[in-house]
């Protein structure tokens, strides 16, 4: 099982890029793809979903180019997009049989399958309810659960936890890395914590283009060395910020306890600390952005 | 809040977000296209205003007074259409939540969207003069071009009259039983009311009524365009012709000089009286207004299964216990299953008073004499159904549920002809009972004709709904279509067989329309699944 990507672009009209030159090769796990607002990353998953068609470049599932066999791929998709809506008069169940129907599963196969999604997703007792009238948190978990009607050996989850409070972020990531097993999920986000903990691959993008793909063990160990803490004062915090890549700023009674990073340490006061997958994203972007001004 | 500041802003920033769309530009040009042809040149063997057999010469009078009439008439239908959408998009684009929690009033809104409105369809009036200036110097009739003489008839006679037209959209928008299909054939008929009673004669005298029935300006730019012929004519009410009308051989079109219209206050009092009506229909519009409704920022309310506050559910948190197992089946693309579905969301939402309307069809069409089911209940069977067609192609961008649909295998090939399938089903069970008669009483021209409409309806739907992505196309064309040939008993645009003289060649016809409508319904699928 292998999603190959080579050189993919997308140029929208006004000629600006979504994305440019993206290649990565993914194996299954779960690729957290991580970015600012507007890097690229829903530009990619809806390439990846079939549904946008790239400028240049191509996507091949085991081999064969998805851009010209969209449904070798599509027969095996699972994929929740950021932003999608819900037939608002039918009850979650039926929403889930005419999807589940336009996958191909129909039947005794489907009614099984969709009993053991809408316990999954908790939504059992609510499955007679029209999904018009469900909260963001549980149409969420309907698209969820119809990303994963028919057993996606590639599941595509762009933005799953936006609108999501923190508890239900947790189980949400739980879930995701439960259903990772034999197959490749791509989970798109702009919040590190959705997937420092779970991803077994973090995929860097900024203006379009791949800055990093690494295991997170490897990125931190090469942020090792580079991020420093230290306490200021309150007045000398903006000076800081001109020099350093300042990642965090906690206040303190005895100043403002900052967090930053940089090849060399920042002043005689400043100690070593654990780099997080936060630093290493902000420090890329970071760098990524100087790059561009430049 | 400063009252008119606030007014101007609304009205300028929906204005600008409509005439950037490049839809607006597609308009814009088939309105120019048609203004030129709406002044045909003297061998174009057919005229479009005309006074018994005589047309005015094209000087700037009757292009001005040809050019209104088009606004008047043509422009108050397409213009319906066309900006009927101001409040549905600040419902869709979500700025009605940000507007509806600023200290912005009802009135403020409404009649910011109505001036948006107008300065959409005044937009499209001022483009049409300027095409009146050309068309007349192309005609080259008379080349002098006295500008008052081409604006003042637009000016003081369409524009009122579209700007009524812009308070009815924005009446209907609010109004929740004229926001969708039904709205849309309903002022089909308002439309058609509108235009024949201005042109109502009274007391038999022969005299055209004028004033306050005439909100298009018809009458009193006829009775002007008349006065000089007036010796020469019969009843003018039955010799005045507005649409295109072909000359038969052998027949000739006189011209004669038309000065133009002498704007005297009286006239002016009048078309002021229909700006008063505009801004009394935004009043009325306004205590028919419910903010949270209207921009619908309540929660949508579920129906039917909706369970009583007592036995409301609890939702559980996300499971984190449960385990998916393995699918135990490979799926497998069938249609079948899928027109179930299809059919299934194609009838959700659907009262019971619909299903009551369309068995009282069906049965009425079996119990009435042939030619009354014919004429006149096929052709109700068949409207019916309209929101049901009219949501082929467009419920999925409607609801925002593309790309889930789109992503899955075969959409193409299963997905579309299901729904497809559907509008046939509707069509072919709404039509049933006329069906059976025709084929009882042996009448197979009708039978094929009824056969291509139980195709034609839904594929001209289909092909629309994927294109535009809108019901309103369909549903305003298909009105027309539906109102100028069936309803009318027009044989060569009978596309159900609701004329006893339908032949087998204007069922080709419509029958290869439908062929060349699937074909676009496929290509615009195809674009609509790989933007």
């Amino acid at each position: 099982m292998q999603l190959s990507i080579g050189t993919l672009s997308k140029q929208y009209r006004g000629g600006v890029w979504g994305l440019r030159d993206f290649s990565i090769d993914l194996k299954p796990g779960i690729l957290g793809l991580l970015g600012p607002n507007g890097a690229g990353k829903s530009t990619l998953m809806r390439i990846l979903a079939t549904v946008t068609k790239p400028t240049a470049g191509e996507v091949r599932w085991n081999g064969i180019d998805t851009t010209k066999e969209p449904n070798a791929l599509r027969e095996v998709l699972g994929y929740l997009p950021q932003d999608f809506g819900v037939y608002p008069h039918l009850t979650a169940q039926e929403f889930l049989e005419y999807l589940a129907a336009a996958k191909g599963l129909h039947g005794p196969a489907a009614k099984k399958r969709i009993e053991e999604l809408l316990l999954l997703v908790n939504l059992m007792d609510a499955r007679q309810r029209q999904v018009g009238g469900f909260s963001g948190g549980m149409r969420q978990r309907v698209g969820i659960a119809a990303a994963l009607l028919n057993d996606p050996k590639l599941l595509i989850v762009d933005e799953p936890t936006a609108g999501l409070d923190p508890e239900e972020r947790v189980r949400f990531r739980n879930l995701l890395s439960d259903l990772s097993g034999e197959r490749i999920v791509i989970l798109s986000t702009h919040i590190v914590s959705d997937v420092e903990s779970i991803a077994t691959g973090i995929a860097l993008i900024n203006r379009g283009k791949l800055l990093m793909h690494a295991p997170p063990e490897d990125l931190l160990t090469k942020a090792e060395g580079k991020v420093w803490e230290m306490t200021i004062a309150a007045e000398q915090l903006s000076t800081l910020r001109q020099q350093y890549l300042v990642t965090a700023v906690v206040r303190r009674a005895d100043g403002m306890r900052v967090r930053i990073v940089s090849e060399t340490s920042p002043g005689s006061s400043a100690l070593p600390a654990t780099p997080s997958l936060e630093d290493i994203y902000l420090w890329y972007v970071a760098y990524d952005r100087e790059r561009a001004a430049a | 809040m400063n009252f008119l500041p606030v007014l101007y802003h609304i009205a300028r920033a929906d204005f600008l977000e409509r005439v950037r769309r490049p839809s607006f530009f597609i308009v814009l040009i088939i309105s120019l296209y048609g203004g030129y042809f709406f002044a045909p040149s003297a061998d174009a063997g057919y005229v479009t205003v005309a006074i018994g057999n005589y047309r005015g010469i094209y000087n700037s009078a009757w292009i001005g007074a040809v050019f209104s009439l088009m606004c008047s008439t043509f422009l108050s239908l397409i213009g319906f259409y066309l900006v009927k959408n101001s409040i549905a998009r600040d419902r869709e684009t979500n700025v009605a939540l940000l507007l509806a929690s600023t200290r912005l009033t009802g009135f403020q809104y409404l009649l910011g969207k109505t001036f948006s409105n107008f300065a959409v369809l005044s937009a499209i009036v001022g483009a049409l003069l300027v095409t009146a200036v050309v068309t007349q110097l192309i005609r080259a009739e008379d080349t002098s071009i006295d500008l008052w003489q081409i604006a003042s008839p637009s000016l003081i006679m369409a524009l009122p009259m579209l700007l009524v037209i812009s308070t009815i959209a924005v009446f209907f928008e609010i109004t929740p039983l004229l926001r969708g299909a039904l709205g849309n054939v309903a002022y089909f008929f308002l439309w058609n009311a509108i235009l024949i009673i201005s042109l109502v004669p009274t007391e038999g005298r022969g005299k055209l009524v004028t004033g306050l029935n005439d909100l298009p300006g018809i009458t009193r730019l006829f009775e002007s365009m008349a006065k000089e012929l007036e010796p020469t004519m019969g009843v003018l009410s039955e010799n005045v012709s507005l649409g295109i009308q072909i000359i038969t051989d052998g027949a000739t079109n006189a011209t004669y000089v038309w000065s133009g219209m002498d704007w005297h206050p009286s006239l002016i009092l009048e078309r002021l009286v229909w700006i008063a009506l505009a801004l009394g229909i935004v009043s009325l519009a306004t205590l028919v207004f419910r903010r949270s409704e209207s921009l619908s920022i309540s929660p949508p309310k579920a129906k039917g299964t909706e369970p009583p506050a007592s036995e409301v559910v609890v939702v559980e948190p996300l499971n984190t216990h449960a385990r998916l197992t393995r699918l135990d089946v490979t799926p497998k693309m069938s249609f079948l299953p899928l027109l179930r579905t299809e059919i299934w969301l194609a009838t959700r939402g659907l009262n019971r008073w619909w299903y009551f309307g369309m068995a009282a069809l069906i049965l009425v069409t079996l119990v009435t004499p042939l030619t009354v089911a014919r004429q006149y209940i096929l052709p109700l069977a068949w409207i019916w159904p309209i929101a049901i067609w009219s949501a082929m192609g467009t419920r999925e961008p409607k609801h925002r549920v593309e790309q889930i649909i789109f992503s899955a295998p075969h959409s193409l090939r299963y997905q579309l002809p299901a729904m497809w399938g559907t509008g046939i089903i509707i069509a072919a069970i709404a039509g049933a009972g006329m069906g059976a008669r025709f084929l009882l009483a042996g009448e197979m021209n009708s039978l094929f004709a009824w056969s291509v409409g139980i195709l034609f309806i839904p594929t001209f739907a289909l092909a629309a709904g994927v294109w535009t992505g809108r019901a309103l196309l369909f549903e305003a064309v298909y009105v027309a279509l539906w109102y100028i040939g069936p309803m009318n008993q027009v044989p060569f645009i009978d596309f159900m067989g609701a004329t006893p003289e339908v032949t087998p060649a204007i069922t080709l016809s419509f029958a290869i329309a439908t062929a060349a409508l699937a074909v676009l319904a496929v290509a615009g699928r195809r674009r609509q699944m790989m933007t």
